[in-house]
């Protein structure tokens, strides 16, 4: 049965088809133009490396190709960019404190060496944006140089012992627990659970011990933590690191203490876990709106494939 | 045998996902160098953590943990109402974090040392004892014990609120 071309069922698929995908050029949300006002400040080779593979989601300067104008390309690519600068706009680097700078440096780097980023989605259209391992040496070279260590200064010592002669008089009493915005209240319980790591932050002179509660600790003692159960509560106790001339560090003043809630169903939303992050004595909820949680997501995104948790548990 | 032009496309989609295998970062492994020895049964002891330090120049990191009585007295300093006391110092040594350029964990368990202080009256008796390695014993060390005591005595507790 030899029927003309247009009679043919595969034809008339490919009409409908080509029809649709006109349609769907007509769609085109705006991607909005914004100026560069504080753009990256670091040495220029490592400029480099940002702008061919990170800039077009993580700047001001978005550069889409032809094809990434075609949809339905075009709205992930917009969608990619609006998500991507929220977290990270090089354009509005240099605004960010010092300290901003490099502990995003040292995020920045984590999500390039585990291969989070740039997007593979992204990479596979735009091969120069595929970092070779000589090109994310150069980051890493930018971020190491960036470590520096030595002996505390009298400032950090005076507020550590001061803030341990407050906790002492404070310990008696029992204030109103703060929350997050998400609803999770401190949970001051976690000091008495047991430690399943501790972790010696170079990059920003701090040193933490992460806590396990019963659940945590049973699911390590049979080793079934990938998933971690529902009921999970890892709770990590940050302090600055007081070095003395001899390179003996001891644990100076509390930072924060962050606390990752494991609940499948309530926490759907959020891979499965509940963020909190409490900062200084006072406690103080980490987050300007109910936002703040995508912020906790991405920077564990390396970690992704092992239920988005950093921490290697130790088994007592 | 001709392919498919649908098979092509599946051939390139896993090529592809082949392509984008993460480095690989022991998800769903426990950091087994730095496991504390089964027979010492440290998770029974019911300890808790009074601080933790780290030693740059033997490259080593450690947890002090101890019974009521020790958290009390690295909390108090002043009073030391003498109570029975129960101190254990665990080292590793350290490694570099896999999942986090810039941070260093636990790696290969080094030893476990217990300052234990009972009073007797008047009397305050204080003894120390000392498990190095995975496949170690209890021993004590009469060089060092002295120096040990005294310098797992002198740690203050980390603030923890
Ligand atoms: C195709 C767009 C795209 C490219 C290219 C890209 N990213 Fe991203 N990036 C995103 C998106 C979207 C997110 C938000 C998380 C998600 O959806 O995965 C993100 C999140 C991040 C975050 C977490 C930000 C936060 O919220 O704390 C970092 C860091 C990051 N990217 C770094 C980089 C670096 C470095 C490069 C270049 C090597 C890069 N990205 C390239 C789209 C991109």
């Amino acid at each position: 049965m030899n029927q003309p071309f247009y009679k043919r069922r595969t034809a008339k698929v490919l009409v409908v088809l080509l029809i649709c995908f006109a349609a769907m050029q007509l769609f085109r949300p705006e991607l909005k133009k914004q100026p560069v006002t504080a753009d990256f400040n670091g040495p220029e080779n490592v400029k480099v490396i940002f702008k061919k593979a990170c800039y077009d989601c993580h700047s001001n300067e978005t550069d889409l190709k032809w094809f990434d104008h075609l949809q339905p390309a075009y709205s992930i690519a917009v969608a990619d960019v609006e998500n991507g600068k929220s977290g990270l706009n090089f354009s509005e680097w240099a605004n960010m404190a010092p300290g901003d700078q490099k502990a995003k440096l040292f995020e920045i780097l984590n999500q390039i060496t585990t291969g989070t980023m740039p997007l593979k989605s992204y990479q596979l259209l735009h091969h120069s944006a595929i970092l070779s391992p000589e090109e994310i040496a150069v980051v890493k070279n930018y971020a190491a140089g960036m470590i520096k260590e030595h002996p505390a200064d009298t400032a950090l010592i005076n507020t550590a012992d001061k803030q341990f002669k407050n906790w002492k008089i404070q310990n008696t009493q029992t204030p109103e627990l703060p929350k997050t915005l998400t609803g999770i209240p401190f949970e001051p319980d976690y000091k008495n659970w047991q430690a399943i790591s501790s972790t010696d932050r170079t990059d920003n002179g701090t040193m933490r011990v992460v806590f396990g509660n019963p659940i945590a600790v049973k699911a390590i003692a049979e080793h079934h933590i990938n998933p971690w159960p529902d009921g999970t509560i890892i709770a990590k106790a940050a302090w600055d690191k007081i070095e003395d001339a001899d390179g003996n560090i001891k644990a100076g003043a509390f930072k924060q203490v962050e606390y990752m809630i494991k609940d499948s169903n309530k926490y759907k939303s959020t891979k499965g876990w509940g963020w909190a992050r409490f900062k200084t004595m006072k406690l103080l909820p980490y987050g300007k709106n109910i936002g703040y949680t995508t912020e906790c997501i991405n920077c564990h995104r390396p970690v992704s494939n092992n239920d988005f948790v950093f921490t290697l548990p130790v088994k007592q | 045998m001709q392919l498919k032009p649908q098979y092509s496309v599946f051939v390139l989609l896993l090529l592809v996902a082949i392509g984008c295998k993460q480095p690989n970062n022991h998800a769903g492994e426990l950091n087994d160098a730095a496991g504390l020895p089964q027979a010492l049964k440290f998770d029974q002891l019911g300890f808790k953590v009074i601080t933790s330090m780290i030693n740059k120049k033997n490259a080593t990191m450690s947890t002090l943990y101890g019974n009521p009585g020790a958290l009390d007295y690295s909390k108090a300093k002043a009073d030391s109402n003498a109570k029975d006391m129960i101190f254990a110092l665990v080292t590793w040594k350290q490694q570099d974090d896999e999942r986090w350029f810039g941070a260093k964990i636990p790696g290969q368990f080094q030893s476990v040392e217990m300052v234990t202080s009972k009073t007797n009256g008047p009397e305050i008796q204080t003894s120390y004892k000392i498990y190095k390695g995975k496949e170690g014993k209890w021993q004590n060390d009469p060089l060092t014990e002295k120096a040990r005591i005294k310098y797992i005595l002198a740690q203050t507790a980390s603030v923890m609120p």
